[in-house]
């Protein structure tokens, strides 16, 4: 039985590149294409180069109306696309799927060093409890 | 001599209709009682655990990415998948129940036909492999999650 969509593949594919440190993210300010003509915010977006392609992961938010208690609420995507050289959205994935959350993890904690900063902050401590 | 009976020809031939339409009826409800019973498990549970399905295949994905320091968390973590999965299926519709078994003996394929494959056995190419289905798997458990509300 096969169960994997090309999407999922691709996406497990890139998180083992970051992992693996074969791909470099860049945090960026989106591109219009994104945030014109709507209201959408975009609190963390990255974007890498793979294959000649821009592939992008970021975090949207967006306001609905709720008829019921007619009032705004907020929800929260995580957003994976691909895009041209001129940063027109050529393919995106928004559905819920967990591997966009962890290709979002992963990334973050890439970009943010977490590794590196958790080090740092252990060496600290080892040499505090030395003295 | 057959006997004859007090009851005429017709009513019995009634009876007889009634029962045989009395029996397909049973049957029917039979069927129909297992289907609710099933959907109200399935309401009941299938939230719970495709929470823990979703933790879990986060939880696989940080141990795949350090495979290379130990295996051990990530088998650990595709063994308690197999449990929940398990305890799930019996739940499901037939179809869910087929996608279920294909990860299943996907993960644990069959050797010589009978004995099932140890999971300390996978490789971390194909532990990113099961991990790519599983999430196949639980985004059609969280569809039928959404589903299971308008039953």
């Amino acid at each position: 039985m096969r169960f994997q969509s090309k999407e999922a593949q691709l996406i497990t594919k890139l998180i083992r590149l970051t992992n693996d440190g074969e791909i470099q993210w860049e945090l960026k300010d989106p591109p219009r294409s994104i945030t014109m003509g709507t209201n959408d915010f975009v609190p963390l977006y990255f974007e890498a180069k793979y294959k000649d392609k821009f592939v992008t992961i970021y975090q949207q938010r967006c306001q609905h109306f709720s008829p019921d208690t007619e009032s705004y609420y907020w929800t929260e995507n995580i957003v994976f696309a691909i895009l041209d050289a001129q940063d027109r959205v050529i393919w995106e994935n928004r559905e819920n799927f967990p591997a966009l959350f962890d290709l979002f993890g992963t990334v973050r904690e890439k970009i943010a060093g977490i590794d590196s900063l958790l080090d740092d902050l252990l060496d600290d401590e080892n040499e505090q409890s030395f003295k | 001599m057959p006997e004859s009976s007090f009851i005429p020809q017709w009513m019995t031939d009634i009876s007889t209709i009634s029962s045989i339409v009395g029996l397909i009826v049973t049957v029917f409800l039979f069927f129909e009682a297992r289907t609710i019973r099933k959907s109200f498990l399935r309401r009941a549970r299938l939230p719970a655990i495709t929470k823990d399905l979703l933790k879990a295949t986060s939880d696989i994905s940080s141990n795949l990415k350090s495979w290379p320091n130990g295996k051990q968390p990530a088998l650990e973590v595709f063994a308690q998948v197999k449990g929940l999965l398990e305890n799930i299926k019996p739940k499901l519709p037939n179809e869910e129940q087929k996608h279920i078994n294909g990860f299943l003996k996907k993960l644990q394929p069959r050797k010589y036909m009978i004995l099932k494959s140890s999971l300390s056995e996978l490789t971390e190419d194909k532990a990113w492999d099961l991990y790519t289905d599983l999430n196949t798997v639980v985004t059609r458990l969280q569809q039928l999650d959404q589903d299971s509300k308008w039953d």
